[in-house]
């Protein structure tokens, strides 16, 4: 029986990035495949018909798709180091962090490096209120959101480890203040240091290019 | 034993409904607590500090918010009875994939389609009606999404046949007639004791209705 695992992936997608360290340190073996999303291989519109995206999970030939849900199904299949809770209680805590970020944070940054000068102000303030229950309330004083390791919900807030730095740049504006944020700033710094994900991270400058070319691109469509 | 659990809820929440039908299904006694929406509980702010809304399940005093996950989490501790979610990992991931498209989509549209206006809002009633023969093709001949047994999918999106009549009358266009194999699934759930007592009343969800679209100051 086919136990092949591939992953369809877009390198600069913070989405792909969450499988691949997922895979990785459950020390998974797998293919990666790259996908260009202008253009679309036959084999991706097959496999995700509905939603058309990357990243898609591919395990014995079955296609899993959105990130959260091959998360939650790699965890299932392969239950050695955890990334959720045992406890049931724990584990919709752990829940309702990613799917705060998920909503909240999607917003946030949307509105902060997407939307345009006007109402700049209030997008950073949405932002740092954001990060700041965060930081208050989902990491406390834990080292990783996951206690002495890392867990999923590190796994879904490495946007703000690894992504945000580009955005930062390209806004000019400073989200992540060690003096605003300290345990936030302290967790990025954890989180890049630990060894799979300090091996697995897109080049900065590439996705800095990368960022700029789509900001631009943006701006200039009429709205 | 089930220890003390209580459901933080609102009659006409379609998110509340799944919570309802789901301890039903495992048997669970609980205790119902109504919040008078729109004007909220200083217990719904201290159980919900983040989001302050309905549903918020609370077993043994601890909170769980978002419907979805408190499907889950009943799911797993009362995981004996009726179980929700199928065993298969794979099987597992479509469930949890088609009842996100259910938030997504059906829910998101289906708001549009009273909230909008012009365009905007006939464009939503041709997408929502899009996403409900989307769900039919995922259907096809089961009786259930979840099979030959009522499942997680069934418990995201049976609620919403409550609010059809809402978005209907508001919406000035007819759901059933565009989407039969939909209407079936519905008529075959609502034979289910623990859908029919856990849906509230369409008529009476069209009242809770007018008074939110009042609320958000929409004509």
């Amino acid at each position: 029986m086919d136990n092949e695992v591939k992953l369809h992936g877009f390198w600069p997608s913070p989405f792909v990035y969450r499988v691949i360290w997922a895979l990785k340190l459950k020390g998974i073996e797998y293919d990666y495949i790259e996908e260009d999303l202008a253009n679309k291989s036959e084999l991706l519109l097959r496999y995700n018909p509905v939603y058309k995206k990357v990243p898609v999970l591919v395990h014995a030939g079955k296609p899993i798709s959105e990130s959260l849900v091959i998360l939650e199904y790699i965890e299932e299949v392969w239950p050695h180091n955890p990334l959720l809770p045992k406890d049931p209680y724990e584990r919709s805590v752990a829940r309702f962090w990613i799917n705060f970020a998920t909503d909240k944070g999607r917003s946030a940054v949307r509105s902060l490096f997407w939307g345009g000068e006007d109402g700049e102000k209030e997008a950073a303030e949405q932002m740092f209120n954001f990060l700041k229950i965060i930081e208050e309330q989902a990491l406390g004083d834990k080292k990783f959101f996951g206690g002495n390791s890392i867990n999923m919900v590190d796994l879904i807030f490495a946007w703000f480890a690894c992504w945000i730095q580009p955005m930062e740049q390209l806004v000019g504006i400073k989200v992540l203040e060690p003096s605003r944020l300290p345990r936030l700033h302290a967790w990025v710094k954890n989180f890049k240091e630990e060894p799979i994900i300090k091996e697995n991270l897109p080049d900065p400058e590439r996705l800095l290019e990368y960022y700029t070319r789509m900001r631009s691109n943006r701006m200039s469509k009429p709205n | 034993m089930d220890g003390e659990v209580i459901l933080l809820d609102a009659y006409a929440s379609m998110f509340g409904m799944r919570l309802r039908i789901a301890l039903a299904e495992k048997g669970v006694k609980y205790e119902y607590r109504e919040e008078n929406l729109p004007k909220k509980s200083p217990f719904l702010f201290q159980m919900n500090p983040i989001h302050k809304k309905v549903p918020v399940l609370i077993h043994n005093g601890k909170p769980i918010c978002e419907s979805l996950i408190a499907l889950q989490y009943i799911d797993e501790v009362w995981h004996d009875k009726n179980p929700l979610l199928p065993s298969d990992p794979y099987k597992r991931a479509q469930a949890r994939l088609w009842a996100d498209f259910v938030d997504q989509k059906v829910h998101t549209l289906g708001r549009k389609t009273w909230s909008a206006k012009g365009e905007e809002q006939e464009a939503a009633k041709k997408e929502f009606i899009e996403a409900l023969k989307v769900l039919e093709g995922e259907l096809g001949e089961k009786p259930y999404f979840g099979g030959e047994e009522f499942g997680y999918v069934d418990v995201a999106l049976i609620p919403f046949y409550s609010w059809f009549h809402a978005y209907e009358t508001c919406g000035n266009f007819k759901i059933g007639t565009q989407c039969p194999k939909f209407v079936a699934w519905t008529k075959r759930s609502m034979q289910r004791e623990s859908v029919s007592k856990s849906l509230a009343d369409p008529e009476k969800v069209y009242d809770f209705f007018l008074i939110l679209k009042k609320h958000f100051g929409v004509e």
